[in-house]
């Protein structure tokens, strides 16, 4: 991430009004309603760009979450032609994200410094610590359709998770937030008007976000401000990856600007 | 000397299970990951393994460690996922101050047909493809204040070894 950065006074205050007023017409919105939000409140998109710019992002989760795919999108890049297991702690480099939401705004932003991580436990005992170090935004992916098919072990993974998350959060960055994205919400079957499409998923992952969220909060204890919440997201589905992600980088900046 | 096998997660359990002798246990509980080097990947690196794309490549590491043991490790592909990805078979080998790696490693005589297929790989890498691993064992003996080895230069790597192959191999051939 980018140094320290000057607050205006006065600025971070108005931020912390208007992320809070915004969390709450937020959350779970869909794009063209961010899209509506960002044509009466523009000023808000403004200091969501100023908050997201220069922001480090850690991805982790299981194997097969997704991590891989994240970074992909996140950095514009076709999918892979070969998929591969992700062993050690590799550089992903410096990249731009330019993100279009309400209209005509995009917000820009440049992700630094984040490493790519296995998923694997062993992985995850030797080099999560090292990816979340510097992250100002930790992505925690759960892959939805595994939780479905095989739900005890799903679980279990999570629990052993969130149980190194706590052991290991004192040392991650001052004021890290952490999202979880229940990613392949795609597999969920869905034949009606495309506009409910976003609508049937939400409503089919809610049971799973209130209990995965349980399960965080439960180890995080006291520090379960860190969680941001639970999205659903797709990596494969052009139109679900732009509705929740959208979604996602609003959410995130309510709460990291929170009073 | 240690000779365990890391079998390739084909089921996509999270869990990378290890062989040692008989028993095969997941490689957290079978040793103490706390004791590698965090250059020392236990499998290929993804930038390494999309830079190589044949199916006999061969990635070796060799890494001293503070009490006097010493690690080798070398890894190739063994085919696809259950969703596709490609995962990696590895041998890892834990050895006291007097041993020196064993390559091509010895096959474990109790592993699944699957694995032993994947095991028995190894003797199918010809000398185009274990030529860096050769390479890096000669570094081994010659560099004796050198504590950590790659067979493949790894740009993109945040750990990386002290001692990498100076250039790049050459591109393999059409036979390949």
């Amino acid at each position: 991430m980018a140094g320290e950065k000057k607050v205006p006074p006065g600025k971070k205050e108005k931020e912390g009004m208007m992320s809070n007023i915004a969390k709450i017409i937020l959350t779970y919105l869909t794009k063209e309603i961010i899209e509506k939000v960002a044509e009466k409140a523009p000023e808000y998109f403004v200091l969501m760009k100023l908050w997201w710019s220069g922001r480090t992002i850690a991805v982790i989760g299981p194997t097969a979450s997704g991590k891989n795919s994240l970074f992909d999108r996140i950095k514009d890049l076709p999918p892979p032609s070969q998929h591969v297991q992700t062993r050690g702690a590799e550089g992903v480099g410096n990249f731009d994200v330019s993100w279009g939401v309400g209209g005509r705004d995009k917000i820009e932003f440049k992700c630094k410094r984040s490493i790519n991580v296995g998923g694997e436990i062993d992985e995850r005992e030797r080099f999560w610590a090292q990816a979340c170090a510097g992250a100002d935004v930790v992505f925690y992916l759960v892959d939805f359709q595994k939780l479905i098919e095989d739900r005890e072990s799903s679980i279990d993974r999570v629990r052993g998770d969130f149980k190194w998350l706590a052991s290991y959060l004192k040392g991650f960055k001052q004021g890290v937030k952490i999202h979880i994205l229940l990613n392949k919400v795609d597999t969920i079957k869905f034949s009606g008007d495309p506009e409910d499409h976003r609508d049937h998923i939400v409503n089919l992952v809610r049971d799973e976000s209130i209990k995965i969220q349980d399960i965080a909060h439960k180890f995080l204890g006291e520090q379960r401000t860190a969680i941001v919440g639970v999205s659903p997201i797709s990596m494969i589905d052009d139109y679900l990856f732009r509705t929740f992600f959208t979604s996602v980088l609003s959410e995130v900046f309510a709460e990291g600007t929170k009073g | 000397m240690r000779n365990l096998w890391l079998l390739p997660d084909s089921e996509q359990s999270g869990v990378v299970k290890a062989l040692e002798g008989r028993q095969t246990k997941p490689i957290h509980e079978m040793i103490d990951l706390g004791t590698l080097p965090n250059s020392f990947v236990l499998g290929i690196p993804e930038s390494v393994l999309r830079e190589n794309k044949d199916e006999n490549f061969v990635y070796a590491q060799y890494s001293k460690l503070n009490n006097g043991t010493a690690l080798f490790s070398c890894s190739k592909r063994a085919g696809n996922d259950k969703t596709g990805r490609t995962v990696v078979i590895t041998n890892l080998q834990i050895l006291t101050c007097n041993e020196t790696p064993i390559f091509p490693p010895e096959a474990n005589p109790y592993a699944p047909p699957a694995d032993a297929s994947s095991m028995a790989g190894f003797y199918h890498a010809d000398d185009f493809h274990s030529s860096n691993v050769k390479l890096m064992l000669e570094a081994v003996k010659a560099r004796r204040f050198i504590n950590s080895f790659a067979s493949e230069q790894m740009p993109n790597s945040v750990n990386k070894p002290q001692w990498v192959p100076s250039t790049k191999k050459p591109l393999a051939g059409p036979w390949d």
